[in-house]
């Protein structure tokens, strides 16, 4: 098969698109780590979830724009009430927290299901974004490059609000130590409701982003999640940076592998992760286990 | 003294005939026969997969792919490799190998100490449903002219022994005695040195290390030993199906073998094969009337993991244990 | 030949440095002591020795042979032993399972595949059996055999915890704030029981107030910030001016 230079340039701009829209999922599995020390299994079921709402948004209002506020928004709210009612009874026993999470990532799976059905649906990109750009030798989809603009744009934004705002100097002691900001007065409780909430709204805005490319159906969830694990494996659990980097290289090898050996694209990323669980558990960037 | 010890012998030779002639009659009492073949192995599934879950704590999200690969190797060996009649059941221990040679290597990877931190088990559970998900591909995609991909594999005989073939009520026959076998081995696992110190890795890994234990080789046989079960229970089957396909690598089996133990109660025996009995017996039930039954799965788990941890067998081994203490009680 | 022996012994955490150049030095059969306050490195020097982390800089020795690279496991069966600060035992099973547990390291053939994966009572079983039975009586705890380990109360659980140290017939014991949270009662019958097994084997107790361990150490060394600042019988020790300084200037209790 013949490789030109513009295919691999597609395949290139493709996997770090793909690489974002990971990074971004896995920086909401991350945040909500660092500070909660759960595993959110349910995590690809709320990036669905998202999707699916501003899928339905994008029924009413006929504006991917603001479907896509909406959609982020709305899931957002979602997790917060999960985690004021069933996640923070879990908190100190790992087990029980990701069987729980396990019992709500089937329920919103059903849920899903239940309301949209289990057909594949057509999520439309934006109108205004529906070109290519077109510079010298080389055409790429508008819409890929908007991803990755957008989504480094968020974990910018992400990082300033951890790096330079009181709740995000709050939420990076609650990280180091949990008890100590309790002691400090703090209502740790609010915060982790926010956090939780603010972990999910990315990751549901990361579906959204990716709905028009990867197509909508309900069990895009768990896969998501999988591969998003695989990020946090490799960039280094609790790491912003090491989930964009990580999420970065998780798409580029899948992109460039279907390039040379497309049935390989799917096992590669495991592949990656057996490699660093056995040589660098701790990950690119990672410290926190 | 002597009156309580006789009392509960008798009362272990009740439970043990009524549960012999029930497991003898089982094809004539439910609705299937497939389906009483189904709880067996399903149990064996789950009492192996309990090793690790229940009695050592830690959750493994990818068991599937034991089944999977089990299930897969009757596949190939029947249909591509083309072996004679009174060969097939030799494919049984070869999948039950290929389950254990797979769980050695990804047990050995995904157990690993890292320096002084022991991994928190979310690690465990999702590095051993990523390596699940990639067989689940490795089997849809790129071995697809031979794993039927989507379609799976159809037209697998039934095996035979001597003149009888072994389908049907003989099949259930046939795995009853291999779930006999197997539970008396997990029983005498469990009551063994082995399996205490499974349970002490559960509840203080650290401290089993500082006694002289390497913990590591441990998890390592216990994750081994569940996938062999687990590959012995997708072969059986196979047999029992004439088919294979990509959901026995699927994650909702490795949900569903979690569900099932989860139910049972984790920290007992018996508890998976509960479980397992009470979860397909219901979901033969609910899957005439809605499609819906995940939904109820799900709900349970989260009652079960907020108000019930010890499953549903902890209560049930009460009723029947109502004087005394009946062996159940192995924490 | 020393039975323990550091050397240049280090440990740095992030940018700080917890042990700093400790060499110690023990003989077979002694009892010593480590004081020091609060922080000053006692128990991440016991972490150290038994493996718990590798050093920064420096070796251990153990009957004459380096153990620096072995893992914890391995240390134990070389006749290293030890308990923990923070009571670490296994809260979910029985105090007869807990002691089990501990004996059968030793009492069990592991490499023998039928021995560890079948038999729940060959010979080695039995022994290991009958073995925390005798320790159980001796401290105390066989009425108590089949209690959950986890709802013991605290003296109690401390007895376990020096039972299970000792279950594997070690060498070397080392000690880490056996009498901690303990009444007077109880600091005595301790005091008495870590006197009777000193005959059999050779301890360090990690201690942070001088005057338990006045009575019960042949020799005393004073660790402060990472460092030994001195080392001597119990009596050079107590009059030790600058012991007293850095003691009174920390917290106020000798």
């Amino acid at each position: 098969m013949e490789i030109s230079g513009s295919l691999i340039l597609d395949q290139l701009v493709m996997g770090l698109a793909y690489g974002m829209i990971l990074a971004l999922v896995a920086l909401g599995l991350s945040l909500i780590f660092g500070l909660m020390e759960v595993i959110n299994f349910a995590h690809g079921a709320f990036y669905a979830l998202g999707a699916y709402i501003a899928f339905a948004a994008l029924g009413f209002v006929g504006n991917f724009w603001v479907a896509l506020v909406i959609g982020a928004i709305l899931v957002g709210v979602v997790g917060a009430v999960a985690e004021r009612f069933l996640v923070r009874r879990v908190y100190v026993e790992p087990v029980r927290s990701l069987l729980l999470m396990f019992g709500v990532m089937l329920a919103i799976l059903q849920g899903i299901r239940f309301i949209w059905g289990v057909a594949y649906q057509p999520f439309s990109y934006p109108r205004e974004l529906l070109f290519t750009i077109n510079a010298g030798p080389v055409s790429v989809s508008a819409y890929r490059v908007f991803i990755i603009i957008i989504a480094a744009a968020v974990s910018y934004a992400l990082w300033l609000f951890l790096k330079k705002t009181s709740v995000g100097l709050i939420i990076r002691a609650g990280i180091q130590d949990r008890d100590m900001v309790r002691i400090l007065g703090i209502d740790i409780s609010k915060i982790f409701t926010l956090v939780f909430g603010l972990g999910i709204a990315i990751g549901g805005f990361a579906g959204i982003l990716a709905a028009p490319m990867m197509g909508l159906y309900p069990e895009v969830g768990l896969e998501i999640l999988v591969i998003s694990f695989v990020v946090v494996v490799v960039g280094g659990m609790g790491s912003i940076r090491g989930s964009i980097l990580a999420g970065i290289i998780i798409g580029e090898a899948t992109s460039l592998c279907t390039l040379v050996y497309p049935e390989g694209s799917y096992v590669i990323p495991y592949i990656i992760m057996g490699a660093f669980l056995l040589a660098r558990p701790t990950g690119l960037l990672g410290g926190k286990l | 003294m002597a009156g309580k010890r006789v009392r509960e012998s008798l009362l272990l030779v009740i439970v043990f005939v009524v549960l012999g002639v029930i497991l003898l009659t089982f094809p004539f009492i439910l609705p299937s026969t497939a389906l009483a073949t189904d709880i067996l192995l399903m149990g064996i599934f789950a009492m192996g997969f309990n090793f690790i879950f229940g009695h050592m704590g830690k959750i493994s999200f990818g068991h599937a792919m034991f089944f999977g690969l089990g299930s897969y190797t009757v596949g190939f060996f029947l249909i591509h490799f083309h072996m004679p009649p009174w060969a097939y059941l030799f494919s049984i221990p070869i999948g039950m190998l290929v389950a254990g040679a797979v769980a050695y290597v990804v047990g050995y990877v995904c157990l690993k100490k890292v320096g002084v931190y022991w991994l928190n088990p979310a690690y465990f559970a999702l590095t051993t449903l990523a390596f699940a998900q990639m067989f689940y591909y490795i089997f849809f995609i790129p071995l697809e002219p031979w794993s039927g991909g989507y379609d799976g594999m159809w037209g697998i005989p039934s095996p035979t022994i001597g003149s009888i073939e072994l389908f049907g009520v003989n099949y259930y026959y046939f795995v009853l005695v291999i779930f006999v076998v197997c539970v008396f081995l997990i029983k005498k696992i469990l009551d063994s040195p082995f399996g205490k110190m499974l349970h002490a890795i559960r509840e203080n890994e650290e401290r089993a290390l500082f006694l002289g234990y390497d913990a590591f080789k441990f998890k390592l046989y216990a994750f081994i030993l569940s996938g062999l079960f687990g590959g012995l229970a997708g072969a059986l089957q196979t047999f029992r199906l004439g088919y294979c396909g990509t959901e026995d690598l699927h994650w909702a089996l490795s949900g569903e073998v979690i569900f099932m133990a989860l139910l049972g109660g984790m920290r007992i025996f018996y508890g998976p094969l509960l479980g397992a009995f009470i979860y397909l017996f219901f979901k033969d039930f609910i899957v005439a009337y809605t499609d819906e039954w995940m939904l109820f799965v799900a709900v349970i788990v989260i009652v079960i993991v907020l108000y019930l941890p010890e499953g549903v067998g902890a209560p049930v081994g009460k009723l029947i244990s109502r004087q005394g203490k009946w062996k159940y009680q192995d924490h | 030949m020393k039975l323990l022996k550091t050397e240049n012994l280090s440990k740095d955490f992030a940018g700080f440095r917890a042990v700093n150049e400790v060499n110690f030095e023990l003989e077979e059969g002694m009892l010593v002591s480590i004081i020091g306050p609060n922080g000053a490195g006692k128990t991440t020097f016991f972490n150290l020795i038994t493996g718990l982390h590798p050093p920064t800089k420096g070796r251990v020795f153990f009957k004459g042979e380096d153990i620096t690279q072995l893992e914890p496991y391995e240390r134990l069966m070389k006749g290293l032993s030890r308990t923990f600060q923070i009571v670490n035992i296994f809260p979910g099973l029985s105090v007869f399972d807990n002691m089990l547990i501990a004996m059968l390291r030793r009492n069990i053939k592991w490499s023998n595949l039928r021995a560890s994966f079948f038999s729940g009572s060959s010979k080695g079983h039995s022994k290991a059996e009958e073995g925390a039975y005798a320790i159980m009586e001796e401290v105390g705890l066989i009425d108590r055999k089949d209690g959950l380990a986890g709802s013991l109360p605290h003296g109690y659980k401390k007895r376990l915890e020096i039972s299970m140290a000792i279950a594997s017939e070690p060498t070397l014991l080392l000690l880490d704030e056996p009498f901690g949270g303990l009444s007077p009662v109880e600091i005595k019958e301790m005091m008495a029981f870590t006197r009777k097994i000193s005959n059999r084997l050779t301890i360090v107790l990690v201690e942070h107030k001088l005057d338990t361990v006045m009575d019960l150490s042949q020799r005393i060394s004073v660790l402060h910030e990472g460092g030994i600042i001195a080392e001597g019988k119990p009596k050079e020790i107590r009059e030790n001016g600058f012991v007293q300084e850095v003691y009174l200037s920390g917290r106020g209790s000798k």
